[in-house]
């Protein structure tokens, strides 16, 4: 087995173990069901406040998610094995990205689609969230790399990532009207993330260890 | 196999913020050479050993050599280096196995009975987490045995063992050096290795 595929096996086993997955779908279902408490249960206000506010929803959810998903590596010195191994710390961090993403986005997608379906939305909108979601992941964790070993993580990663998510709050909600341009610029969003995150957290990850 | 690499060290500084935590260490080391590193706590014993795993920015010369050829750091230290540290790359959440098994696989190697060498083979299903700190530095030296590498760099390597634990490092440094390995400890007490050279550091 190559060094990349045991890292893999070894993150997607303590990603599943420690319920990291369980973060974002919790905050998705409660805040998103709770959300009609406070702006009224009328069908029209729902149908049109309904996929923005799920949207921002989402944002906390991700951010959450992939809070202090660096801590613990750099903390046991498994980053030091990492370096000290013909792998580089670009890959092990598109690794580890596409791993939370995939432990993050996949509870996601099951409950967005309730989400919408009660607030009388579009089901296209979680089409929109496969799109988004990678570029929301790699992007909340290079934040989460840089918020490494600061105290109060939490709140400044999600202060740190709000205006990185721009692009999928804007046209996130509009997915469904109709229209193919918010799914494209959806997917070019991750597609660029995917492309220039896993080295900027990798310089971020140095940087913790200096 | 043996391993033929040696390591030359002049002048290495290592500075945090400003300040430098170890000034102008140099030493030369053959194949087969172990190196002891004393001295006090803070007096950069563990910069040294990282410095020279390249894991901490230093200045000042390291030069890994086979023969006369000089070899590429980069290469050296993806392929050919060791650092045990006090925190050894372990995680608490997976169970001893899995540990070994993520390790083994990670550095190609075969587990074989390296566990019960190691006295831990009763231990398998526990999660690393709850070890004592003991069993804990008892399974980071798996990666010694599962891996050869030219160059071990350990960072107290008898702290919190027993005198079996202690006789096992010992036993696997000889083996290591015999096969013409490099070995540096960094060590603070009375504890030592026979026949090898001693390189005192102090606070700068």
């Amino acid at each position: 087995m190559s060094p990349t595929r045991a890292l893999f096996r070894r993150e997607l086993t303590l990603r599943l173990r420690s319920g990291g997955w369980a973060v974002g779908i919790g905050v998705l279902l409660v805040l998103g069901f709770l959300a009609p408490l406070a702006i009224g249960s009328e069908k029209e206000v729902l149908e049109a406040a309904g996929p923005g506010l799920l949207w921002v929803i989402l944002g906390v959810a991700v951010f959450l998610g992939v809070e202090g998903l660096f801590e613990d590596d750099i903390a046991s010195g498994a980053t030091d094995l990492v370096l000290l191994s013909p792998v580089s710390l670009t890959r092990a961090a598109m690794m580890k990205l596409t791993v939370a993403w995939a432990v993050l986005a996949v509870p996601l997608m099951v409950a967005m689609p309730l989400l919408l379906l009660s607030y009388g939305g579009s089901l296209l909108g979680a089409l929109a969230l496969l799109l988004a979601s990678p570029g929301m992941v790699f992007v909340a964790g290079t934040v989460s790399a840089l918020c490494t070993s600061q105290r109060r993580g939490a709140p400044l990663l999600v202060f740190l990532s709000l205006p990185l998510i721009i692009p999928p709050l804007v046209f996130g909600p509009s997915a469904g009207d109709g229209s193919v341009v918010p799914f494209l610029i959806l997917g070019a969003y991750s597609l660029q993330a995917i492309a220039v995150c896993p080295s900027l957290t990798a310089a971020a990850i140095r940087l913790q260890l200096t | 196999m043996a391993f033929e690499m040696s390591l030359e060290c002049r002048d290495l500084t290592v500075r945090r913020a400003g300040r430098d935590v170890l000034a102008g260490a140099g030493f030369m080391l053959m194949p087969g050479d172990a190196l002891m590193v004393r001295g006090t706590n803070g007096s950069g014993k563990t910069s040294l050993l990282r410095a020279l795993a390249g894991l901490t920015q230093s200045e000042g010369e390291i030069t890994f050599r086979r023969g006369v050829q000089v070899l590429d750091p980069g290469y050296i230290r993806s392929e050919e280096v060791h650092y045990v540290g006090t925190q050894a790359g372990l995680s608490p959440r997976l169970t001893v196995e899995e540990n070994a098994d993520f390790l083994t696989d990670f550095y190609g190697g075969a587990l074989r009975d390296s566990l019960k060498v190691l006295g831990l083979h009763r231990l398998g299903q526990s999660r690393a987490g709850q070890l004592s700190s003991g069993q804990k530095k008892r399974l980071s030296f798996l990666r010694l045995i599962v891996s050869p590498r030219a160059l071990w760099l350990l960072d107290e390597p008898f702290a919190a063992l027993d005198d079996e634990g202690q006789e096992l490092v010992r036993t696997l440094i000889d083996g290591h050096r015999s096969r013409g390995g490099v070995v540096i400890v960094a060590l603070h007490d009375q504890d030592g290795l026979p026949d090898a050279r001693t390189l005192t550091v102090k606070a700068a």
